[in-house]
């Protein structure tokens, strides 16, 4: 599914990701961790296609799809989907309508035929009833005065309704209280599937007890410096990062 | 003995006379200062004789569905072809009292009258209308009437006198439809008394053959307590679209809302001009004029709020939000505040800026085109003013208007 190899990414001339080699699976659920500043979102946007990051060297493929070689758009239409950690806001614009554009441009370029609002607003509906949000949401301004724990659920809304390959989520469990984080992450569950990959980054071993990751990786500093099963986030919920920032970095390989 | 001189041509001829001693507006005039002016010099040749059926055909294309409809053709009522309610008469049908009283005002009111367009209004008048909206009983629904204003070319003016009966709520929808693509100016005076508890609302869309046409309107209102007056406009420009806005809040709990869209494009122009005056307390104004301009366009804005002496608990608001959408592309913003009381809420904003490059980015990371993210951040941008029209049918026409 997703193969990572050796990124390197500068912004503004500085390094930010130094040779970094991620593999996630088909089927799995990868959590992504590390210290403030080690790269986390920078690498969701280099995979996203963010013009404010240059690539200096490596690969991101999807499959055998090079994403590094697309448009934004078209990496979207491939199959990825970015949960952003900061959602922005997009007064004026329907939540409903910009969903029903977004589906169908991705159906377009599949050479599906694109839905009208009337075929579209049923499957919004159970779309939205499955992350138990209230009608209204659909026709609110994008994100427009939305709370913290509203816009990570229009991103996991959004993810629903587009059904990517590949769903990359930016501390998605960020802002969230107690049961919209079951919530949201009833729907990640739901989300899951042998033909679908899925990234965690997050801080919190909680978000990782309600979806249970099959991979764990430690960021820091531009680079996977270690990769284990779920007990190394447990190991960093109890530590911190410390251990890791004193030890002498690992060689960056692909994780199995 | 001569024949008594007709009152309406004395009117004209004064109001020639005085747009002549004004000549043409230049940029050294404060009030035109943002305009392009040289859109004014363009001769303009007559208009084009136009046949029924392409009248009829053009009142097909551009009548709105649902209310009833004045047709004016280069400012003359066209009773044939309109089925307005009998409250819509043209001014030649007013009593000979009601016509010298509003000819006498007019007549006083032109030596110290500066702005060319509202002298052309009068002097090139060949009709005009007179409104008094009354429902037909009480329970009816609010008095509501299109007035297609069609303009076949050349230059002519019209003067519209609206009376807003005290607990009347009306609608009125003008449309200024230039027919001819030659140039073309059409200037028009709206006047509008809105009595104690009546509500005017009065929606304007500029439409029709744009490059060519000039376009300036006055609407000026006045309302007593209690009144109402929302206004809303939406055009795409043109060689020149000038629209003046002079409100005056005359009674307490008095409110005022204007709004307008602009979504100019190649080398038009449109231009907003406004002036709120709160002359007694405990009145509120809101306004939003919101643009959009690609290529070579401009969009202008200039807004004075006035609170009056003693005109304590007004509460004001002015918001003045522009786009650019290419880098010749221009606005000009002036809001202003001028405020003689002391306990007054009242704030204004002004903003020129171009598309939000993380807003668009973000989009298309979901799989949208540049072109659809662009488009899409446009109809949000300018959905804001479009909203604030007051009937369904203009609105929904001004949405046209978006990509």
């Amino acid at each position: 599914m997703l193969t990572v190899s050796n990124l390197a990414v500068t912004v503004n001339d500085q390094p930010v990701l130094r040779g970094l080699s991620l593999r996630v699976p088909a089927g799995e659920v990868h959590a992504l961790m590390g210290p403030n500043g080690a790269g986390k979102s920078t690498l969701t946007k280099v995979i996203a296609g963010h013009p404010a990051y240059t690539v200096s060297g490596g690969s991101v493929m999807l499959d055998d799809v090079d994403l590094l070689a697309l448009e934004p758009e078209a990496r979207a239409h491939a199959g990825v989907f970015i949960g952003f950690q900061y959602p922005v806001e997009v007064p004026g614009v329907k939540n409903s309508d910009f969903l029903r554009l977004a589906l169908n441009a991705k159906r377009k370029a599949a050479g599906q035929t694109e839905l009208t609002a009337a075929q579209f607003a049923p499957l919004l509906r159970e779309k939205m009833a499955a992350l138990q949000l209230d009608e209204t949401f659909a026709e609110r301004f994008l994100n427009a005065g939305f709370s913290g724990g509203q816009k990570k659920r229009n991103e996991i809304l959004q993810m629903a309704v587009l059904e990517p390959r590949l769903a990359i989520l930016d501390e998605t469990d960020s802002g969230l209280d107690i049961d919209a984080l079951r919530i949201v992450a009833d729907g990640i569950n739901a989300y899951r599937s042998p033909e679908r990959a899925i990234v965690l980054i997050t801080h919190y071993q909680r978000l990782l007890d309600l979806v249970r990751p099959d991979r764990v990786h430690v960021l820091v500093q531009g680079r996977i410096v270690t990769s284990g099963g779920p007990e190394l986030a447990a190991r960093l919920e109890r530590e911190g990062y410390d251990w890791l920032l004193n030890a002498p970095p690992e060689p960056s390989t692909p994780a199995p | 003995m001569s024949a008594p001189e007709n009152p309406w041509r004395v009117a004209r001829d004064a109001a020639r006379t005085r747009a002549d001693a004004l000549g043409l507006p230049t940029t050294a005039l404060e009030d035109w200062r943002q305009v392009r002016v040289a859109a004014l010099s363009t001769a303009i040749p007559a208009a084009t004789p136009i046949d029924d059926l392409a009248l009829k055909a053009a009142i097909a294309q551009w009548r709105l569905p649902d209310l009833p409809l004045a047709v004016l053709v280069n400012g003359v009522l066209q009773p044939a072809l309109s089925d307005a309610p009998a409250w819509v008469r043209p001014l030649s049908a007013l009593p000979a009292v009601e016509r010298d009283a509003l000819l006498t005002r007019w007549l006083t009111a032109l030596p110290a009258c500066d702005v060319v367009g509202e002298c052309w209004s009068l002097a090139d008048c060949a009709g005009g209308l007179h409104l008094t909206p009354t429902a037909d009983a009480p329970s009816a629904a609010a008095p509501a009437v299109q007035i297609l204003a069609l303009s076949t070319g050349g230059s002519h003016g019209c003067r519209i006198v609206i009376t807003v009966p005290r607990a009347v709520a009306a609608q009125i929808v003008v449309q200024h439809v230039a027919l001819a693509a030659t140039p073309a100016r059409t200037c028009v005076t709206v006047e509008a008394t809105v009595a104690d508890g009546a509500t005017l609302t009065l929606d304007e869309l500029v439409r029709g053959a744009d490059d060519a046409r000039q376009l300036l309107t006055t609407t000026r209102a006045t309302l007593g307590r209690d009144a109402r007056c929302h206004w809303a406009t939406a055009t795409c420009g043109g060689a020149l679209v000038r629209q003046r806005v002079l409100i005056e809040l005359n009674g307490a709990n008095a409110e005022a809302d204007l709004s307008a869209t602009a979504l100019l494009s190649d080398a038009r122009q449109a231009h907003v001009f406004t002036r709120v005056l709160h002359r007694v307390g405990h009145t509120r104004s809101r306004q939003l004029i919101k643009t959009a301009s690609a290529e070579r366009s401009l969009a202008g804005f200039d807004g004075v709020v006035t609170i009056a002496v003693g005109a304590d608990g007004s509460d004001a608001e002015q918001q003045n939000h522009n786009l650019l959408l290419s880098p010749n592309a221009r606005a000009e913003t002036r809001p202003q505040l001028d405020i003689h009381a002391d306990e007054v809420q009242a704030k204004h904003g002004a903003t020129v800026g171009r598309l939000d490059a993380e807003q668009q980015w973000y989009m298309r990371a979901r799989g949208l085109s540049v072109a659809q993210a662009d488009a899409l951040l446009l109809r949000g941008f300018l959905n804001e003013s479009l909203a604030r029209f007051g009937t369904d049918a203009a609105r929904a026409i001004a949405v046209e208007l978006l990509p």
